[in-house]
């Protein structure tokens, strides 16, 4: 219970990051804009668009992934909140483990975020021009 | 009663690692404070009043020594559930809310709703947190604002044990009052609170014991009423021959006079009764008895200027 809630509030907390929200929006623009380069290679616009936003959301992902895990324990240090949480009958390693499952959830919103969007624009057949 | 806190011999030092030297935070510091009190942590910044409270809560390991708190090792997880902390400058989750940060602390203590949200909601109440800004976020507040949810996040689990560093730092003298009235009314409910302060008349209102330490050594330590005791008394008469002032000036050293008019600066209480005795023994007129009280400040200056300043 103590892990799920450090967990979740460094969910709510990284989410609110706006260097990771400018990655995501560049990410989904990058994505959605695909299709229109699609004309670099007429012949097979849609693997070129596949591989894209493949290619987008596995650059994204990682510096999401690298931005979180820097940052989710040193800034608890810098803000001195730490001191807060582990002056609570809180063990250390339920803090760790708590911070740790709140960056992986940042890292999976913000990934499907970008698969949601990749996967409509792939796979519906009207919005991708010669899927 | 049972002692809240017992430290034997604290002592913290850090290798200072450019000048391979070793700084001693917290020197050898045996303390004890009873349940119940309210007890002020007085020292210049840098005298490891921040470091002794972190030890005191298992933040970071002593170097020696050892302690208890509520009767338990120092970094005890149950004693925790029981005491809570206030650090200096506290620093929150400012996107969140006052509501949900007090809401994230209340799930720390493993506290269910709908305990969660009357606790929560009794700790706003108790630090007077106006309503309205309650379910707004935290950068919105203002620095009395944070610190009173700095206050109610160390009240969230009704605790024993209370430390509290520096509450009143940086806050306008309205909040300030308020707030020490909000630490008194916790006392009186019957907690301990541990409080480093640098505001001594506040101290001096509300704690019982105080301990001053400096450079990490224990100064002094006691009830206020003894640290501020031995007091002086400055006499002054009039109609005092001048045959009478050398036996005033063997009881109680120099005084200064001219044409019967006798002004003594200091004297000690228990010599007051009998020189006025001497001063009506010779039709003499005390003109007035001014008692000077000791502040706690004047004794925590004495105490730390008898150490060398540095």
């Amino acid at each position: 219970m103590v892990t799920m809630a450090i967990a979740k509030q460094t969910l709510e907390d990284m989410l609110r990051r706006k260097v990771l929200l400018i990655l995501l929006i560049v990410a989904v623009a990058m994505i959605a804009l695909g299709p229109s380069v699609g004309f670099l290679s007429p012949r097979e616009s849609s693997a070129v668009l596949r591989s894209l936003g493949l290619a987008v959301i596995l650059i994204a992902g990682l510096l999401i992934t690298i931005l979180a895990g820097i940052q989710v324990i040193p800034t608890e240090i810098e803000r001195r909140t730490i001191y807060t949480v582990l002056s609570k009958p809180v063990q250390r390693y339920e803090f760790v483990l708590g911070k740790f499952l709140g960056g992986l959830f940042t890292v999976f919103v913000m990934i499907a975020a970008m698969g949601i969007v990749f996967l409509r624009r792939a796979l519906l057949p009207g919005e991708a021009p010669g899927a | 009663m049972a002692a809240a806190i017992v430290t034997q011999g604290l002592t913290k030092t850090y290798l200072d690692v450019w000048n391979k030297a070793e700084i001693v935070a917290v020197d050898h510091l045996d303390l004890q404070v009873e349940e119940g009190e309210i007890f002020g942590f007085l020292g210049r910044n840098g005298a490891g009043k921040t470091t002794t409270i972190k030890m005191l809560l298992g933040l970071i390991f002593p170097s020696a020594g050892t302690g208890t708190v509520l009767g338990k090792p120092l970094g005890d997880i149950e004693a925790k559930s029981r005491v809570s902390y206030l650090p200096e400058n506290p620093y929150f989750y400012e996107s969140m809310s006052g509501w949900d940060v007090l809401d994230f602390y209340a799930r720390l203590f493993r506290l269910r709703e709908p305990e969660r949200s009357q606790r929560v909601q009794k700790a706003l109440e108790e630090v007077r947190l106006d309503p309205k800004a309650w379910k707004r976020p935290l950068r919105g507040y203002s620095k009395g604002m944070l610190q009173r949810i700095g206050v109610a996040q160390a009240l969230i689990n009704d605790p024993q044990l209370l430390f509290l560093d520096e509450p009143t730092s940086g806050l306008d003298p309205i909040a300030h009052a308020e707030l020490r009235d909000i630490i008194a009314n916790v006392g009186r409910q019957g907690k301990t609170v541990f409080l480093s302060s640098h505001q001594l008349p506040d101290v001096e209102l509300v704690c019982s014991r105080v301990a001053i330490i400096h450079r990490g050594k224990l100064l002094a330590t006691g009830k206020i009423g003894e640290l501020t005791a031995g007091e002086k008394v400055e006499i002054r008469a009039d109609g005092v021959r001048n045959g009478v002032i050398k036996q005033i000036e063997d009881l109680v050293g120099p005084v200064e006079h001219s044409d019967g008019r006798l002004r003594i600066p200091s004297v000690d209480e228990e010599k007051v009764s009998d020189l006025i005795d001497l001063v009506r023994s010779v039709k003499g007129r005390i003109l007035a008895v001014v008692p000077h009280k000791r502040t706690l400040e004047e004794v925590f200056v004495d105490v730390v200027m008898k150490e060398g300043v540095a």
